[in-house]
């Protein structure tokens, strides 16, 4: 074949090839016929890009559908150039906001609910009945706290507000059964179906997703009553269409609405799992069905911190800007508050933990990646306090500038300077995620590790003990208890390092903290006999540590803190248990009459004598009335008293008893009360008064909407002495 | 570049694989949510997206086309090829530059070596750390829907945005350097190319013991000679050889007997050099 026949045949299979891509085209763009442009939530793509074909050819048109994150598609209608004419997607702030821009011509309707539902293998092996079965020992569990919001924060946020509400600890035993972490959450209902787990927590669409077999899966409904925790948080369980103001195509685009909401909808949807909104069932879910904002907690976290910074109650307000990156992370107030505790360190004279601070700011930040918080949803819709937040390099830059300005041996990485005891214990700080529930153990690990980078080890206590005792049974209480012996020993108390670390060696046999215990131990000096001058010369009484309920929780790690030496914690873990912090409970007398041990030992005797006299008087029926009235006796007839006790115990022994607050909720009550019992007692150290005080001003208007607002003269009053 | 009979045959070739895979670079190229495309499809949750189904016989075609024919996906099979090789037909830009370029195709060429160390670095920064580069994923059900890449960009992570330019700038580039891509950045040609040195077929000459022509290939695509990691096995200087000394053949065989034991092979005694 000549030369010039083969060049025409290539340039005909070439020109063959873009004459098919180029029909294919044609046939998707339909020139001349009206498009409509669909946008909705990546969780909906399967039913809705079946209602679009149904669509289609109803009404002879073409829908050019696509799906993305519904935060960031409204984000792009609302503040970008992104221009729809048909928005779709599960209830959230942003929905709001396009209302309050005046973006929606119509909606946002509710047109499905898709509720939370618990799958199993065909047969349900492990026999689930309910949320509390993923938490029993030996369930195996598959979930996905990497994934998005939906798929990953919302089932732990449920499993988190269940635990705190009807089954404390399940949050934590939910994740210790985890053996399948999928990272996206899409693959959960195949996981299962392999039989890798044996439940996982999933939307009730999900189920529908292509490839999977129905009949090799089993769904267990939940109980209303446990996702109305969800309430709090955003409303992930309804469904909702909007028609878009300036829509492209108005007509089209109502009609899409209205049929998504009618007989058409109701055909396409129930058979992709959800719950239509012309069905019967939905009426359960109603609670679910309307479009809010929660009020977020970071913003009035950092607004406390700051305040706390103004007050001058330094150390909390270091931890809490630590707390706001761990707690309640990631936020977008990260690089802020590394910042700000970086210089109140500095200020406080200890350049090299300020140095650390502004170190892992520079290492940290900015954070990449896309995050529903950076959008500017939440700034039209904040109800927080105003905060001076600036973009994170603005925070890195300001670090590096303060480095400069620290003396070139601060402002360095430490060299070895740590004793061979301690580096024996060191461990590498979980960084938490979106996906962690509130609160638990990964959390507080973090920010006890962070405490004590800072040299703050009274206050890593804390934290370690939460993971402990509040957080039991966290699958870091290893690493915690191993910590804590390591605290113990930096603040000077060797005996008390040696009890924890032979408790870790002796509770967790066969892990590293525990080899790691022992290695301590071998490397442990002498113990120091602990000071005898603030001891109460009335023994508190022994506590079983025991976690079925918030307050035996509470109890447990009250008592923690005492027996590691911080009474004063150990005073505010009882003023927290009678005021309602730890919910209702039968250890009122008693945690009165520990108060007073541990008001004793916190240097203040007559705060003591004072708890047992308000015990004795308001338990009188109660043994530990009894044990009270024995106690005030005890104490006066002591001979070894210094003058200066003596005089405190009498003083508080006479005159008239103070009016106690009532127990009372919610939340803003419970913090002012157990404050103003700080006040009555006459015990001001540490700020816990003040900080107590200014919660209640502050961080507990994020309680979902039950915050009252007749709680801030009598706070700001109490602050006010506080200070 | 001269049309031969073994031009049509790759053409069919690369037409027929660009159909099968067409939908897939638009998808995995443009929007894809994983910062190096192509790579973690199997745990990606883009199910619109035909990876999930493709990637699994796609590593395994240029494997087994790697093992047994070096670099040969690339000149017969890889869409990104085809659609250079059509680049590369279009202007007349490339042929003023390419007289001068030799020298500077010689610079170029080891370039594809720390592309490919970035792109294994990217790919662990990237797709296997906790917080992937672009964590969302815009679904469409139409490789067409453009809407869909521009979305993608509007919601993504600025490095979305180079990832376009970087695809873009390729297909720029190939107009003017024939597969420019190939030649100098692909990560993929460089590993494949790496079997030209080991499969087990290779284009050599029909003895060892005949000279080496000291010209390149006059058409070869990619400005090189068979046998370099370079090479993308086309074929196009086995037919156009003016001795007619090359052949694909099995690479660790002895030279064949010539006719009477002694003498040059057929095309050698026809005395081209
Ligand atoms: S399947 Fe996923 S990872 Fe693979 S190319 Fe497509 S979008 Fe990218
Ligand atoms: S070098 Fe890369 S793009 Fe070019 S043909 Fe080979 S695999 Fe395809
Ligand atoms: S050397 Fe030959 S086989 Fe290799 S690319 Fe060039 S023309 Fe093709």
């Amino acid at each position: 074949m000549s030369r010039r026949a083969l060049s025409w045949i290539d340039a005909g299979i070439i020109l063959a090839t873009a004459a098919v891509t180029g029909a294919l085209y044609v046939s998707y763009a339909r020139p001349g016929t009206p498009t409509l442009v669909v946008w909705s939530c990546g969780g909906n793509y399967h039913s809705l890009d079946a209602f679009s074909r149904r669509f289609e050819r109803a009404h002879d048109c073409r829908v050019r559908y696509t799906a993305a994150p519904v935060q960031y598609l409204l984000e792009e209608v609302a503040f970008g150039g992104g221009k729809p004419d048909v928005l779709v997607g599960r209830a959230g702030p942003g929905w709001q906001a396009l209302r309050k821009l005046g973006k929606l011509a119509e909606g946002p309707d509710f047109f499905a609910a898709d509720p939370y539902v618990i799958i199993t293998p065909a047969g349900n092996p492990a026999g689930i009945t309910g949320l509390r079965d993923l938490g029993e020992p030996g369930v195996r569990v598959a979930f996905s706290p990497r994934a998005m919001r939906p798929k990953g924060k919302c089932p732990a946020h449920l499993m988190a507000m269940v635990a705190s509400r009807f089954f404390p600890g399940l949050d934590e035993r939910w994740e210790n059964n985890a053996v399948v972490a999928d990272d996206c959450g899409r693959g959960l209902p195949s996981a299962i179906m392999r039989g890798e787990a044996d439940a996982a927590i999933v939307a009730r669409s999900m189920l529908a997703y292509p490839g999977l077999d129905p009949d090799a899966l089993e769904v267990v409904p939940i109980a209303v009553e446990h996702l109305d925790a969800m309430k709090v948080c955003r409303a992930t369980i309804g469904q909702c269409v909007g028609v878009l103001s300036g829509a492209a195509q108005p007509e089209l685009a109502r009609r899409y609405r209205a049929e998504m909401l009618g007989e058409p909808g109701r055909e396409v949807f129930e058979q992709f799992g959800y719950i239509h909104i012309s069905s019967p069932e939905v009426h359960l879910y109603d609670a679910f069905l309307q479009v809010f904002t929660p009020t977020r907690s970071p913003p009035w976290q950092v607004h406390l911190a700051d305040r706390l910074a103004e007050e001058g109650l330094v150390r909390e307000a270091v931890r809490r800007y630590l707390k706001v990156i761990h707690t309640f992370g990631p936020n977008e107030f990260e690089a802020l508050c590394r910042y700000r505790a970086g210089e109140l360190l500095a200020a406080q004279g200890r350049p090299a933990a300020a140095a650390q601070q502004w170190r892992r700011l520079i290492r940290d930040y900015p954070r990449r990646g896309p995050n529903e918080w950076g959008s500017p949803v939440f700034a039209l819709l904040s109800t927080g306090p105003d905060l001076d937040l600036q973009p994170d390099e603005e925070y890195v830059r300001l670090a590096r500038q303060a480095l400069r300005r620290l003396p070139p041996a601060d402002r360095r990485r430490r060299g070895a300077a740590e004793e061979p005891v301690i580096a024996a214990t060191r461990i590498s700080a979980p960084r938490v995620i979106d996906g962690d529930p509130p609160k638990n153990g990964t959390r507080e690990l973090a920010l006890a590790e962070d405490l004590f980078s800072v040299g703050e080890y009274d206050y890593a206590t804390r934290d370690y003990l939460k993971v402990l005792h509040l957080c039991y049974p966290s699958r870091h209480r290893p690493e915690a208890s191993l910590r804590l012996g390591a605290c113990a020993h930096l603040r000077g108390r060797p005996d008390l390092a040696r009890r924890q670390w032979e408790w870790t060696v002796e509770q967790f046999p066969g892990t590293d903290a525990a080899r790691r215990a022992a290695a301590a131990l071998k490397l442990l000096g002498a113990d120091e006999p602990r000071r005898a001058e603030t001891r109460c010369p009335v023994a508190m009484p022994p506590w079983t540590p025991a976690y079925d309920t918030w307050a035996e929780r509470g109890m447990s790690y009250g008592m923690a803190l005492y027996e590691h030496d911080l009474p004063l914690f150990a005073f505010k873990e009882m003023m927290k248990l009678l005021h309602g912090v730890y919910r209702r409970h039968r250890f009122g007398p008693q945690a009165r009459y520990r108060a007073g041990i541990a008001a004793w030992e916190a240097g203040h005797p007559g705060a003591g004598v004072l708890q047992w006299r308000i015990c004795a008087h308001r338990h009188a029926e109660s043994p530990w009335g009894e044990r009270s009235r024995r106690a005030i006796e005890a104490v006066m007839r002591s001979p070894d008293l210094t003058e200066a006790q003596r005089a405190q115990v009498e003083a508080a022994a006479a005159g008239p008893l103070p009016a106690i607050p009532a127990r009372d909720s919610p939340g803003c009550w419970q913090r002012c009360s157990l404050a103003q019992e700080f006040l009555i007692a006459g015990i001001l150290d540490e700020g816990q008064a003040a900080m107590e005080f200014l919660k209640a001003l502050t961080v507990t208007r994020a309680s979902g909407g039950k915050y009252d607002d007749s709680v801030v003269p009598v706070a700001e009053e109490g602050l006010r002495r506080a200070l | 570049m001269t049309v031969k009979r073994i031009t049509i045959y790759r053409r069919l070739s690369q037409a027929a694989f660009f159909g099968v895979t067409a939908a897939w670079l638009t998808i995995g190229s443009l929007r894809c949510p994983f910062g190096v495309p192509f790579v973690s499809c199997q745990s990606c949750p883009s199910t619109d997206c035909p990876g999930r189904s493709l990637q699994l016989p796609f590593i395994g075609l240029a494997a087994l086309s790697g093992a047994l024919f070096g670099r040969a996906f690339c000149g017969w099979a890889c869409p990104v090829g085809f659609i250079m090789d059509v680049a590369g037909k279009l202007p007349k830009l490339r042929a003023t530059i390419s007289a001068r370029f030799t020298a500077i195709d010689r610079w170029l060429k080891p370039l594809k070596w720390p592309a490919l160390a970035a792109a294994i670095y990217l790919v662990f920064a990237l797709n296997f750390t906790e917080a992937r580069a672009f964590p969302y994923v815009v679904r469409t059900s139409s490789a067409f829907n453009i809407g869909a890449v521009r979305l993608a960009q509007a919601l993504g992570d600025p490095a979305q945005t180079v990832r376009l330019g970087v695809v873009i700038g390729a297909l720029a580039a190939g107009l003017i350097v024939s597969r420019a891509w190939c030649r100098y950045l692909c990560p993929l040609g460089a590993v494949l190319g790496l079997l030209n040195k080991c499969s087990l077929f290779a284009i050599r000459r029909d003895r060892e013991d005949l000279p080496r022509c000291e010209t390149l290939p006059r058409d070869c695509i990619m400005h090189t000679r068979p046998g370099t990691t370079d090479c993308v096995m086309c074929g196009e200087c086995v037919e156009g050889c003016p001795r007619g000394i090359l052949r694909l053949r099995a690479r660790y065989a002895a030279d064949p007997p010539t006719d009477d034991g002694n003498e040059a092979p057929r095309a050698a005694r026809r005395g081209a050099s």
